[in-house]
């Protein structure tokens, strides 16, 4: 009995079936009723039925058509054999391996083009896009490194480094990623909260940017932070979420 | 037997593919879930759903959260998943004895609010239609004091909601008007 599994025949090489081989072998692919198996089942019976005519034509003397009826009535009732194949080939096993096959490529091939972008542009910010690149070192006078990192619902931001530069701006770097893979989407809160001195002062004119992907670096400038400030305050209180961070700024080395 | 273990390795990779698709889309199986994810990203709820009403392919969802009111539409994908929306509120003006909002997509505009003065029974939002021709809109449907109306007219990225807003009104049981604006919102 042919398995359930494709095998390879050289189909070149054979004759093309009798019309009488053709309607046995249709009796029997009628009985299965996994459709995508019955080409190879086809083409396993008619090499079967074809083998066993050429040994009787070389073993016993028989003639092509002697041969071919004696092959036949060998293989017994095409019925019976159909029912036994159908049984073997479970349609409905059949189809779920060959609808779930078909979906697992479509999906592959989704999510391959998808997903490659974003793996290339979170590739990118972690080996090369760092924001640090973007403040000319001759121009810093404060840099501390607090390394802080705050939890914000499934957020996680880590502030990686603040520095203040000659010309007042204080530049707060820092890396965040979602483990609930909403960057994933490119949907995902990217703000930081509200950013004040220890006298309470805010302050929010400024610029920044951000890398998108699944982990992101990014930058946020404050424009004119006065020199003499000691800390930096950055306070998130909105919407039932809360986070305080103070951040000592150090001394200004190199001012002016 | 080789193909059955060929077909549950295929549905382990579908089910893994699925997750990926899914995630990389914000693709949800139940609206409720899509809608309190795109709050939580969005550092906002959950909220409390006050209502819940299907128009066109989306889901809208009369939410509240602290002194906060939200109606954000969930929108049906594929027949069986649901798109993360924008979950995310504004907060209710007490002073007023009726606080509202809006939000529009595609044809559609929807204003939604909660009444702050318990005697409010019918909102009434008039409108301009393309043509220019006023359009009354009315409900005195409220879930939990909150309520939406909701209109087809023009919308394109060029109408601002100021444009086609004229006047918001609304009554008591005996018809008084309790409140009357005609700034947008």
């Amino acid at each position: 009995m042919p398995s359930p599994e494709t095998r390879e025949f050289s189909v070149e090489a054979r004759q093309a079936p009798s019309p009488a081989v053709k309607e046995f072998i249709h009796k029997v692919v009628n009985r299965v009723h996994f459709f995508p198996d019955r080409h190879d089942i086809e083409l396993e019976l008619a090499a079967h039925i074809e083998d066993s005519m050429l040994f009787l034509q070389e073993e016993g003397g028989l003639s092509q058509e002697e041969a071919e009826k004696a092959a036949l009535e060998r293989m017994g009732d095409a019925v019976e054999i159909g029912i036994a194949l159908n049984r073997q080939h479970n349609p409905v096993l059949g189809y779920i391996w060959y609808f779930s096959r078909i979906i697992a490529v479509l999906l592959c091939i989704i999510v391959i083009f998808q997903s490659v972008p974003m793996l290339l542009v979170s590739g990118w910010t972690i080996l090369f896009d760092h924001p640090i690149r973007d403040i000319p070192k001759e121009s810093i006078v404060r840099h501390v490194k607090p390394n802080e990192l705050i939890k914000l619902d499934s957020r996680r931001i880590r502030i990686t480094d603040v520095i203040q530069t000659e010309d007042g701006d204080l530049h707060v770097l820092y890396s965040s990623y979602n483990l609930s893979f909403s960057g994933l989407h490119g949907w995902s809160s990217s703000g930081l909260g509200i950013f004040k001195d220890e006298d309470g002062e805010t302050y929010f004119n400024g610029g920044g940017r951000s890398s998108a992907g699944i982990y992101s670096r990014a930058r946020r400038s404050l424009d004119n932070f006065p020199f003499e400030k000691e800390k930096l305050i950055i306070e998130w209180d909105y919407a039932g979420r809360y986070y305080k961070v103070e951040i000592p700024l150090g001394e200004v080395v190199n001012n002016g | 037997m080789a193909r059955l273990k060929k077909t549950i390795r295929n549905l382990l990779l579908i089910a893994v593919l699925l997750f990926l698709f899914m995630k990389l889309n914000g693709l949800y199986f139940s609206p409720v879930e899509a809608l309190h994810t795109s709050e939580r990203d969005l550092h906002y709820g959950p909220s409390e759903i006050i209502h819940s009403f299907d128009h066109g392919k989306s889901r809208y969802f009369l939410t509240r959260y602290q002194d906060m009111i939200s109606c954000s539409p969930i929108d049906r994908f594929l027949g069986v998943f649901w798109r993360y929306g924008t979950g995310h509120g504004i907060e209710n003006k007490k002073e007023r004895p009726l606080f509202t909002s809006y939000r529009s997509k595609e044809e559609e505009w929807l204003i939604y609010g909660i009444r702050n003065d318990p005697s409010i029974v019918r909102v009434e939002i008039e409108v301009k239609n393309a043509e220019g021709e006023t359009e009354i809109y009315t409900s005195d449907t409220f879930y939990e004091d909150m309520f939406y109306i909701m209109w087809e007219g023009e919308n394109d990225s060029d109408v601002l909601f100021s444009e086609i807003f004229v006047g918001l009104k609304a009554y008591d049981d005996k018809g008084t008007v309790v409140y009357d604006s005609d700034f947008p919102i």
